[in-house]
C-alpha cells in the first residue's frame, strides 16, 4: 500500500532533498545562534560569580588584617576586630555537627532502610524532602517557641544549637539516603551473599561506601547553616557583649555574638558600624563558609579518585 | 521460514576504505574494507567488543558523540567521504537511518514521534504530513495497531510495537540506508520475529546493515554476512556461504558455537 | 561475635531512635507553630469614635478629632475597665466653665447602665478596654447647649478616631437616640456607622440650665454590636490589607506582605527561571567534561555565599544603581524595593536552579539523545524536541523548589525590600513602575524586623507565628508538589 507521498519516483524524491538542504542551512544558523545563547547563559553565571567575589574580596580586602580577626570591637563597634563573632560562629557551628552529624547519618539510614516500605515512612519521607525547603525562619521561629521559651534555655547557645541542628538535619538525612542508594546493587548482593544481615550489610559495606558522599552533605548544610543568620537571630545572638570573651559552662546558656547576626545588626543600626568593617566581615564569612566547602570538595575530588 | 534473496544486481550504496577507530587511542576497529549494497540485508555478526557495533555508528558518525573517538579512513556515500570537514551532519543523518538496541520512542504521542523527522528536515504540514506518517507506519507494520490511537503516548506501547516505532520514525525521514544496532535483543521472540519480517520486506526497498549477536537471525534476514573480531574483518560474504562453508577457521569455530 | 552481634543491634536500635526522632521533629514543628498561633486568636479589637456637637458654622466641622470640646468613645486600651478617671478620662469641667467657655457639650459616663447614670460622674472621653468580639460594647452620650447657646440649631457630628477604620474592627457599629429630652419632638435614629462612618445630624437646641438637667439632655448609645467570634474575626482582619501592629488601633492585615512575598518571588523567578535552565543545559548538553567539572564548584560556591552577603551587595551596589536609574520620575529615596530585592533573589536562586536542573536533564537517558541525533536533529532541535520535553517533571520539580527557596528567604529581603508594607498598585503604568521599585515589606522579614521587638504571647506574637504558619504552609505546598514531580521524574525516566 502506497500513498501519493511515498517517495518511490527519483524526481519526487530529489525535489523533497532540495527542499531539505534549502530548510538545513536554516536550521544550522537557528542551532549555532540557540547553542552561542546557552553557553553565553553559563559563561555570564560565571561571570557573576566571579563578579560578586571579586567587589566583595576589593572592598573587603583593605579591612582585613591580623588584628581584624583577632581583636574584638573596640570604641563603640567602630572600630577594632570581630574575633568574638567568629567565635561565636565557629562555636554554633562545632555544636550543630556534634548534634547533627549522627542524627542525621542515623536518620538517613533509617529512611534507605524503610523508605518505602511503610505508609509512616512515606510520610516522614515527604516530610524530611518538605522540611528541607522550609524557610530559615520558619526554623527561627520554632526554635523560639520551643528551644527558647518552653525549655526555658532562653536566648542561648544551647537554643541555638538546637535550631541549627534541626535546620541542616533534613538535608543531611537527605543526602545519606541518596548517598547510600547510589551504593551498587552488586556490592550490596555481596554483602549478602557472604552470610551477613541486610544491616550489616549496610553498616558495614554500603555506608563506607557512601561515607564521602554523606561527609560532602554534611559540611555544605553545615556551611549553609553557619552563613544563615534567620535560625539564630531570636534564638541565640546577641550583637556584642564582653561576657563573651571568656568561656565556660555558662557560655552554653548566653548568647553569643556571631558574623551573620553582627551583619544584620550593622544594618539595622545604619552608621554605627563604618562601611568597611561590614565588608571586611562580609568577606571574612564568605571565606569561612567557602573554607567548608573547600573541605567538601577536596573530600569528594579524594574519593573520585579512590573508586573510579 | 523467511526466504532471504540476494538480489541479482547489486549497486554499492555505501563503502568504508581503511575505516579505523580508537577510543581514547585504544584501537576498537582496524583498517576495515567493506561494501553494502543497495536492497540488500547485511549481517554483522561477532563476539562481544568485536567491533561491530563501532563499525555501524561509524557508517552515520554517531561516534562523533563519544569524546576522545577518533576515526580515520573514509567512508563514502555516493562517492563522497562522510567524514569530510564539510559534510553535512543533518543531511547524512537523512540519508542513513537508525534503530538502536533498547527501544528509545520519544515522551510524545505516537503521531508527534513519526512527525517529527520529516516536519522538520521536508518542513511538512498538514494532509502531507499526515500521509507520510501512515506511511511509514504501514512500512514498519504498526499501522493497523496504532491507527486508533495516534495521540497516545509511544512510551505505552510494548516493547516490541517501540521498537517497530523506532523503525517508522526513521522510515518517516526518508533515508536510503537502514542501520539496526541488534535491534531485536531486548524483545521477546514474538517481537522479534515481526521485526526480523519487518527487516526482510526492508531489504527489498533499503539499504539494510543489521548487527546482531543472534547467528540464526542473521542467516535468516540478510544477504550478506561480515564477521568481526578484534576490529578486523574475518570474513565478509554472502550469508549462505558464510554459513555453509566459512572460508576460515575462526569462522567456523565461531559459528558452531566452539567460541565467543 | 557476641560483640559484633551487640554492636548491630545498638546501631539498629540508634537508627530506629533516629527516626523516631525525626518523626517527632516534625510533628512538634507542625504542632508548635499551629500552638504559638494561638495567642493570635486571643486578641481584642480596639476601636474608637470621635463625637461633638457642634454648631452649624463650626471652625471644625472637617476635623472633629481637632474639636477640643468632642467626646472620644473609645476601646483601645489594654487593662480593665475600670480606668483611674483622674488620670485617663478628663472629667467635665464645672458647670460655671462650660458656661463661660463652651456652649455645646457632650459628655459620657464610665457605665453603660442607665440607671446609674449621675450628674457628678461625667467625663468628656471614656475609654475602655478592648474586648473579644463576642463581647461587643456599649457607650452613653449626653448632649445639650448651655443657656449661653444662642444658635437656633446645634448638630452632632462623629467621625473614627484617628488611625482609626470600622473595616478593622469586626463589629457593627449604631449610634442610636435612646431618648430625646422632654418638649422635643424628633425622629428616631439610628446611624449604622461602618456604612457611614463620618456624619452630622441636626438636633433641636435643648438647653441644661443646671447640672442636674445634664441627664435629661439627648442621649445618645454608641453600640458596638458583635458579628461573628474572635476567631473568625481575626482570620478575616488577617487576610486584610494593611499590616501596622504597633499603632494604637492595631491592624494585622497580611495582605500587603503576602503579595509583596509573592511579587518579589514571581519577579526573581521570572528572571532566575530562563537563565537558569538555559545554563543548566548548557552544562548538561554541550559542555565538555572538562568545563563541566569547573563549572560545580563554581555553582557551589555561589550557593554558599551568605544571604547576609548578598544582601549587602545589593544594598551597597545595585540599590544606588537603581537610585539613580529612576531617581527622576519617582522622587526615590533609596533603590531599595521589590525590584533591587528581587535582582539580589535572582543571585540567590541562579545556582541552586542551575544545579536542580541539570541534574533533572542528565537523568533523561542518553538513548534519547542518540535517538533523536540518529534522526538528524540539530543539537538545539534536540534540546527544545526531545530532552527538554523529556526532562519536564525534573525541571519543574527544581523551579518548585527555587519558588520554596526564594519565598522564604529573609536577609535580602529585610536588608533590601525597604521595610514598608504597601499594597503593590498596577493602575497604571506609573504606579507599577513605583510599584517595582519602591519600598515594601514581605513576610519573612517582616517576623525577623518585629519579633525582637514584641512581648512574648502577646497577640502580635501570635500573629507573628500565624505569619510563619502562613509561609510553612506555603513553602510546605510547594515543597509536596515538588516532592511529587520529583518522584514523577523518577519513574518516568
Amino acid at each position: 500500500m502506497q500513498t501519493e507521498a511515498t517517495l518511490t519516483g527519483i524526481a519526487q524524491r530529489s525535489e523533497w532533498e532540495q527542499r531539505a538542504a534549502r530548510r538545513d542551512a536554516q536550521r544550522l544558523r537557528k542551532n549555532a545562534l540557540l547553542t552561542t545563547l546557552f553557553g553565553g547563559m553559563g559563561l555570564l553565571t560565571t561571570l557573576l560569580v566571579f563578579a560578586l567575589i571579586a567587589v566583595i574580596a576589593y572592598k573587603g580586602a583593605p579591612t582585613l588584617s591580623w588584628e581584624f580577626l583577632t581583636q574584638p570591637p573596640r570604641e563603640g563597634m567602630s572600630a577594632g576586630g570581630v574575633w568574638p563573632m567568629i567565635r561565636g560562629s565557629l562555636l554554633l557551628m562545632l555544636g550543630t555537627f556534634l548534634l547533627a552529624t549522627p542524627l542525621g547519618i542515623f536518620g538517613g539510614v533509617c529512611l534507605a532502610e524503610y523508605g518505602e516500605r511503610s505508609r509512616i515512612m512515606r510520610f516522614m519521607h515527604a516530610s524530611v524532602a518538605a522540611l528541607a525547603g522550609t524557610p530559615p525562619i520558619v526554623y527561627g521561629l520554632f526554635g523560639l517557641a520551643i528551644f527558647v521559651l518552653k525549655f526555658h534555655f532562653g536566648v542561648s547557645l544551647l537554643a541555638g544549637w538546637c535550631t541549627l541542628t534541626l535546620f541542616s538535619l533534613p538535608v543531611i538525612v537527605l543526602t545519606t539516603e541518596t548517598a547510600l542508594k547510589t551504593a551498587p546493587a552488586a556490592l550490596i548482593d555481596g554483602g549478602l551473599a557472604l552470610g551477613l544481615s541486610r544491616w550489616q550489610t549496610l553498616w558495614r559495606i554500603a555506608l563506607p561506601y557512601a561515607l564521602s558522599g554523606i561527609l560532602t552533605g554534611v559540611i555544605l548544610s553545615l556551611g549553609r547553616a553557619a552563613g544563615e543568620a534567620t535560625p539564630v537571630l531570636f534564638t541565640a545572638s546577641i550583637y556584642y557583649s564582653t561576657a563573651q570573651l571568656t568561656l565556660g559552662w555558662e557560655t552554653l546558656r548566653q548568647p553569643v555574638a556571631n558574623l551573620p547576626y553582627y551583619l544584620a545588626e550593622g544594618y539595622r543600626q545604619p552608621g554605627v558600624v563604618p562601611d568597611h568593617l561590614i565588608w571586611g566581615a562580609c568577606l571574612t564569612l564568605i571565606m569561612l563558609v567557602l573554607l567548608l566547602n573547600a573541605g567538601a570538595i577536596f573530600i569528594r575530588s579524594r574519593t573520585r579518585r579512590r573508586y573510579l | 521460514m523467511i526466504a532471504a534473496m540476494t538480489p541479482t544486481k547489486a549497486k554499492t550504496a555505501i563503502q568504508t576504505i581503511d575505516l579505523s577507530v580508537s577510543y581514547n587511542g585504544k584501537p576498537a576497529l582496524k583498517a576495515v574494507n567493506a561494501e553494502f549494497y543497495e536492497n540488500t540485508v547485511t549481517a554483522l555478526i561477532g563476539p562481544s567488543g568485536c567491533g561491530k557495533s563501532t563499525l555501524l555508528r561509524a557508517l552515520n558518525r554517531m561516534n562523533d558523540r563519544i569524546p576522545d573517538a577518533q576515526v580515520q579512513g573514509k567512508v563514502l556515500i555516493d562517492g563522497k567521504d562522510i567524514y569530510d570537514r564539510r559534510m553535512n551532519l543533518t543531511r547524512l543523518r537523512r540519508e542513513v537511518g537508525m534503530v538502536f538496541q533498547k527501544p528509545n520512542p520519544f515522551p510524545m504521542s505516537i503521531f508527534e514521534n513519526v512527525a517529527l523527522g520529516p516536519r522538520l528536515h521536508y518542513g511538512l504540514k498538514g494532509r502531507v504530513l499526515e500521509e507520510v506518517v501512515e506511511d511509514a507506519l504501514r512500512k514498519a507494520a504498526l499501522w493497523d495497531e496504532v491507527k486508533d490511537d495516534l495521540k497516545k503516548n509511544g512510551l505505552a506501547l510494548s516493547g516490541g510495537q517501540q521498537q517497530r516505532l523506532c523503525i517508522a520514525r526513521m522510515l518517516a525521514v526518508q533515508p536510503r540506508i537502514l542501520l539496526m544496532d541488534e535491534p531485536c535483543s531486548a524483545l521477546d521472540p514474538i517481537s522479534t520475529q515481526k521485526i526480523e519480517e519487518l527487516i526482510v520486506e526492508l531489504g527489498k526497498q533499503y539499504t539494510v546493515i543489521v548487527v546482531t549477536h543472534n547467528l540464526q537471525q542473521a542467516a535468516r534476514i540478510s544477504h550478506y554476512t561480515g564477521f568481526l573480531m578484534y576490529g578486523e574483518v574475518v570474513e565478509w560474504g554472502e550469508t549462505t556461504q558464510l554459513f555453509e562453508r566459512p572460508q576460515k577457521q575462526e569462522t567456523e569455530d565461531y559459528i558452531r558455537g566452539r567460541f565467543g | 561475635m557476641w560483640r559484633t552481634r551487640l554492636f548491630d543491634n545498638l546501631v539498629q536500635a540508634a537508627t530506629w531512635m533516629a527516626g523516631g526522632l525525626l518523626i517527632l521533629t516534625i510533628l512538634a514543628v507542625f504542632y508548635y507553630l499551629f500552638a504559638e498561633s494561638q495567642y493570635a486568636f486571643a486578641r481584642k479589637f480596639p476601636f474608637g469614635f470621635r463625637v461633638a456637637l457642634q454648631p452649624l458654622n463650626s471652625e471644625y466641622r472637617d476635623d472633629i478629632s481637632m474639636d477640643p470640646t468632642a467626646s472620644l468613645l473609645a476601646a483601645h486600651r489594654e487593662g480593665s475597665d475600670e480606668l483611674d478617671d483622674a488620670e485617663d478620662a478628663t472629667r467635665l469641667p464645672l458647670h460655671e466653665e462650660l458656661v463661660s467657655m463652651q456652649p455645646l457639650v457632650t459628655a459620657t459616663a464610665q457605665t453603660a447602665d442607665l440607671n446609674r447614670l449621675r450628674p457628678d460622674e461625667l467625663f468628656r472621653d471614656c475609654m475602655r478596654a478592648p474586648k473579644r468580639a463576642e463581647q461587643g460594647e456599649r457607650f452613653l452620650l449626653l448632649a445639650f447647649a448651655m443657656p449661653t447657646y444662642n444658635g437656633d440649631t446645634m448638630e452632632l457630628a462623629w467621625e473614627p478616631d484617628v488611625s482609626f477604620d470600622p473595616a478593622y474592627a469586626p463589629y457593627e457599629f449604631r449610634l442610636r437616640l435612646v431618648r430625646a429630652p422632654e418638649g422635643v419632638r424628633i425622629d428616631p435614629i439610628e446611624v449604622n456607622l461602618n456604612q457611614q462612618p463620618k456624619g452630622r445630624l441636626a438636633l433641636p437646641v435643648w438647653k441644661a440650665h443646671s447640672p442636674e438637667e445634664y441627664l435629661k439632655g439627648y442621649l445618645f448609645e454608641l453600640e458596638a454590636r458583635p458579628t461573628t467570634t474572635t476567631t473568625l474575626a481575626t482570620i478575616q482582619q488577617f487576610l486584610k490589607p494593611d499590616w501596622a501592629p504597633t499603632i494604637l488601633y492595631a491592624r494585622f492585615g497580611m495582605l500587603p506582605l503576602l503579595l509583596a512575598t509573592l511579587l518579589i518571588t514571581a519577579l526573581s523567578m521570572l528572571f532566575a527561571t530562563p537563565l537558569g535552565i538555559a545554563a543548566a543545559v548548557y552544562l548538561s548538553e554541550q559542555a565538555s567534561p572538562r568545563v563541566r567539572e569547573w563549572f560545580k564548584p563554581i555553582l557551589e560556591i555561589l550557593a554558599a555565599i551568605p544571604t547576609v552577603v548578598l544582601g549587602y551587595f545589593g544594598v551597597m551596589l545595585i540599590a544606588p544603581w537603581l537610585q539613580r536609574l529612576f531617581a527622576e520620575g519617582l522622587q526615590l529615596t533609596s533603590g531599595r524595593g521589590l525590584l533591587a530585592t528581587a535582582l539580589m533573589m535572582t543571585v540567590f536562586i541562579l545556582p541552586t536552579i542551575i544545579s536542580l536542573s541539570e541534574d533533572a536533564l542528565r537523568a533523561v537517558p542518553n538513548s534519547l539523545r542518540e535517538g533523536a541525533e540518529a534522526l538528524g536533529l540539530t543539537l538545539a532541535e534536540r534540546i527544545r524536541l526531545v530532552i527538554l520535553p523529556a526532562a519536564k517533571s525534573g525541571l519543574i520539580a527544581a523551579l518548585l523548589l527555587g519558588v520554596a527557596r526564594v519565598m522564604g528567604e529573609t536577609m535580602i529581603v529585610w536588608i533590601l525590600s525597604g521595610g514598608t508594607p504597601t499594597m503593590p498598585d498596577f493602575s497604571s503604568p506609573t504606579a507599577a513602575l513605583g510599584t517595582l521599585v519602591k519600598p515594601t515589606r514581605g513576610i519573612p522579614d517582616t517576623i525577623a524586623i518585629e519579633m525582637g521587638n514584641v512581648e512574648f504571647e502577646s497577640p502580635h506574637y501570635g500573629h507573628l507565628f500565624l505569619l510563619g504558619l502562613t509561609l510553612f504552609v506555603l513553602t510546605l505546598g510547594i515543597n509536596l508538589l515538588g516532592f511529587v514531580y520529583r518522584k514523577r521524574a523518577q519513574l518516568q525516566l
